[in-house]
């Protein structure tokens, strides 16, 4: 399994975690170490890579092209929705500059991993034989 | 109507990214921004790249055939884009239903049809066999 999400920074103190929590994606919400509960789930070879950096470009650049197109976009959708997004984008900015918020590749491997499993119960869905 | 098997928590977050989905769908120019920003455009307007895309296909070992699992793909991004790049087969899932057409209409479009399956449902309780997927990625899915 590989994944990618934006989490709270370890050890904040509680009114920055508060803050990272108002601020951070409404999914947001696990107090759990991503690793813990990766390995408690049975995975190993568990291995983290800090995107945050990566994340920071990123969110600069979607801020700085809806700002940028802000009349157009707004136009698209119902009254505020645009700016309602564009503040919940900024403020997520403000909180990963603070280094509330971080982003990273999570990657992890079961012990036994099967490979072209012929039947997986997916036979409605034009799957459940070999491609 | 009440969803069975549904949970508030579940029904809520339904009806939340439905409204979402619906209210920011895809135009030519958000479309045009998705390439600058992340480089892709598959209707996504999130933060994972395609060089991250490739990252998380090249740490998953997509070969032809495999069959890969993309927890909350909206309309297909990461996992239809990794279908296309890796010759992968995919399951997508997502709560809301409107993303997940798009995605299957992209699907078609791209000639990945015979290997793309969308299912609804809820990553808390996916309808599957354990041990059913060569692999499984999600992005800004488990926060």
């Amino acid at each position: 399994m590989a994944f990618i999400t934006t989490f709270v920074t370890p050890g904040l103190s509680p009114s920055d975690r508060r803050r990272a929590d108002r601020s951070g994606p409404r999914a947001v919400a696990t107090r759990r170490d991503h690793r813990q509960l990766l390995r408690s789930a049975g995975f190993a070879a568990v291995e983290e890579t800090d995107l945050t950096p990566d994340f920071l470009i990123t969110s600069r650049a979607w801020s700085a092209e809806n700002t940028a197109h802000a009349d157009e976009l707004a136009a698209l959708v119902p009254p505020g929705a645009f700016e309602e997004r564009q503040r919940e984008r900024c403020t997520q900015l403000v909180a990963v500059e603070d280094g509330l918020l971080k982003r990273a590749l999570f990657s992890a491997t079961r012990p036994l991993r099967l490979r072209a499993r012929p039947s997986l119960g997916l036979a409605g869905a034009g799957f459940g034989r070999e491609a | 109507m009440k969803e069975r098997g549904a949970s508030r928590d579940e029904r809520e977050t339904r009806a939340r990214f439905t409204e979402r989905y619906a209210t920011f769908a895809p135009t030519d120019l958000s479309t045009d921004i998705e390439r600058r920003v992340i480089g892709a455009d598959w209707g996504a307007n999130g933060y994972t790249t395609v060089a991250q895309a490739d990252a998380l296909g090249g740490l998953l070992d997509l070969r032809p055939g495999d069959l890969l699992l993309d927890v909350g793909t909206g309309r297909g991004w990461p996992g239809l884009y990794l279908a296309k790049a890796t010759g992968c087969r995919v399951v997508g899932t997502d709560m809301p239903l409107v993303p997940l057409r798009t995605a299957l209409g992209r699907a078609q479009r791209e000639g990945l049809a015979d290997r793309t399956a969308m299912v609804a449902a809820a990553g808390a309780a996916l309808p599957f066999r354990a041990e059913s997927f060569d692999a499984i990625v999600h992005t800004d899915v488990l926060c």
